[in-house]
């Protein structure tokens, strides 16, 4: 361990870095001295074996958009500051700002050549992404988790600071088990020794899932499913199309009741009276938490491209617009229910005879 | 079926087999700088080429189209 206080520099979105909500999540790079929102804890904690020099702030939809670029950007912001050691969020469940946090990690850790870690939510998407770029630590849903995430957070960048020579972060036979310090596996591999072979292990494990009883895979790989991509649609002019959105779009009272956030049903409304083309923005709400809702309220088409979709079927380039619109809020919806809800709206599809789907996310 | 999203990348990682990227976060289908009628001519743009990806042979998550080529 140096013996000169360690250096820190630490990211966080637009929201805890103190500019604003949703509103601001267009924002570009901030960097401001010192401890920012959550950073006043990560300081206490750290005490004084570290001194957190620096903030960055950036905007959610800003960084996640465009993440790599964004995090070339950061580094150049960062770098300045010769941090010892990098952290950033944590971001429990809030995805945009888990993309965000991840990429940034990723190319500081490349870069800098220091320890990155952050923390977030299981089923955050950044965590999938990032998690051999970074050490990701376990935390729950929300920030109310803060401070026991922050502890767990620094628990492993101090384990992973290192006195080798020519490098600050630990080889990776050092590396501590991802079960000991609560992250998630990178998916790195290393050698151990074994007493067994891989193949009696293979064998015992398998032996093991067939009669029901507990083994442990030694490999985990994410779960989604590899889908055949439909075959391409032939003739335009006698395609029957039909639009589905996630974005919450509903109308002004929100008669079927999705939730904003963690949403677990999709529904229909009938395109000619949901979104005619004179449509008024008050007989609109926007069901979903996860974005500023203003410009989609200002005029639907934003989110469900009726408009333009009338306009192609009337100069005959489309067969038909499939009158019904499939509606559902996808924030922080558990990826289970959300391939549930993805079989249930395809049968239906499927059923009326619709030939494709164009989905418009947020 | 195609997504059309401005975090592609998210797409990409659940297996998305045809993904168009979006304009914003907020604003997937438009342009709010725009005025109206420049707004719709951008987003029968986007539904073009929507419909263009439709009818190739899907290539897969590991392509993320835009607007003008691909990423």
């Amino acid at each position: 361990m140096p013996e000169e206080t360690l250096r820190v520099v630490h990211y966080v979105n637009q929201f805890f870095g103190q500019i604003g909500g949703e509103d601001q999540a267009h924002v570009g790079f901030t960097v401001r001295k010192g401890v920012v929102g959550p950073g006043t804890l990560l300081q206490q904690v750290l005490g004084d074996q570290a001194e957190v020099v620096a903030t960055l702030i950036c905007g959610d939809n800003y960084f996640s958009s465009n993440p790599e670029q964004a995090a070339e950007e950061a580094i150049k912001l960062i770098d300045p500051y010769h941090p010892d050691l990098f952290f950033a969020g944590p971001a429990f469940e809030a995805g945009r700002y888990g993309i965000a946090c991840g990429a940034v990690c990723k190319a500081v850790g490349r870069k800098l050549g220091i320890p990155v870690v952050t923390g977030m939510y299981e089923e955050n998407p950044g965590m999938e992404l990032y998690r051999k770029y970074a050490f990701i630590c376990r935390t729950g849903r929300s920030a109310r988790g803060m401070a026991d995430s922050m502890r767990k957070m620094i628990r492993l960048a101090l384990r992973l600071i290192s006195g080798e020579r020519e490098t600050k972060q630990l080889s990776q036979e050092n590396l501590p088990r991802p079960s000991e310090y609560d992250y998630f596996p990178r998916l790195l591999l290393r050698n151990e020794y074994t007493d067994e072979t891989a193949a009696q292990r293979a064998v015992d494990k398998l032996l093991a899932k067939i009669k029901g009883d507990p083994f442990e895979s030694e490999v985990v790989l994410p779960e989604f499913e590899r889908i055949e991509p439909p075959a391409a649609i032939r003739d335009l002019s006698a395609c029957e199309i039909a639009l589905i959105s996630d974005g919450g779009l509903v109308p002004k009272g929100n008669p079927d009741g999705l939730s904003g956030r963690g949403n677990l049903r999709w529904t229909t409304y009938e395109l000619d009276d949901f979104l005619p083309n004179d449509f008024q923005s008050s007989a609109y709400e926007v069901a979903h938490t996860g974005y500023f809702p203003d410009e989609v309220l200002g005029n639907p088409n934003r989110l469900v491209p009726v408009d333009v979709m009338r306009d192609l079927v009337s100069e005959e380039r489309v067969g038909t617009l499939h009158p019904t619109f499939f509606c559902t809020s996808g924030n922080a919806t558990v990826t289970r229910r959300c391939a549930e809800m993805g079989d249930e709206i395809g049968a239906e599809i499927v059923k009326r005879g619709v030939d494709a789907v164009i989905l418009t996310s947020t | 079926m195609v997504q059309i999203t401005a975090v592609p990348n998210v797409a990409q990682m659940v297996g998305v087999n045809r993904i168009l990227r979006g304009q914003t976060v907020p604003c997937v289908m438009g342009d709010a700088t725009l005025d109206s009628e420049q707004e719709k001519d951008l987003r029968l743009r986007m539904i073009l080429r929507a419909l263009e990806i439709l009818q190739m042979d899907a290539p897969g998550p590991t392509t993320v189209f835009t607007l003008e080529g691909t990423e």
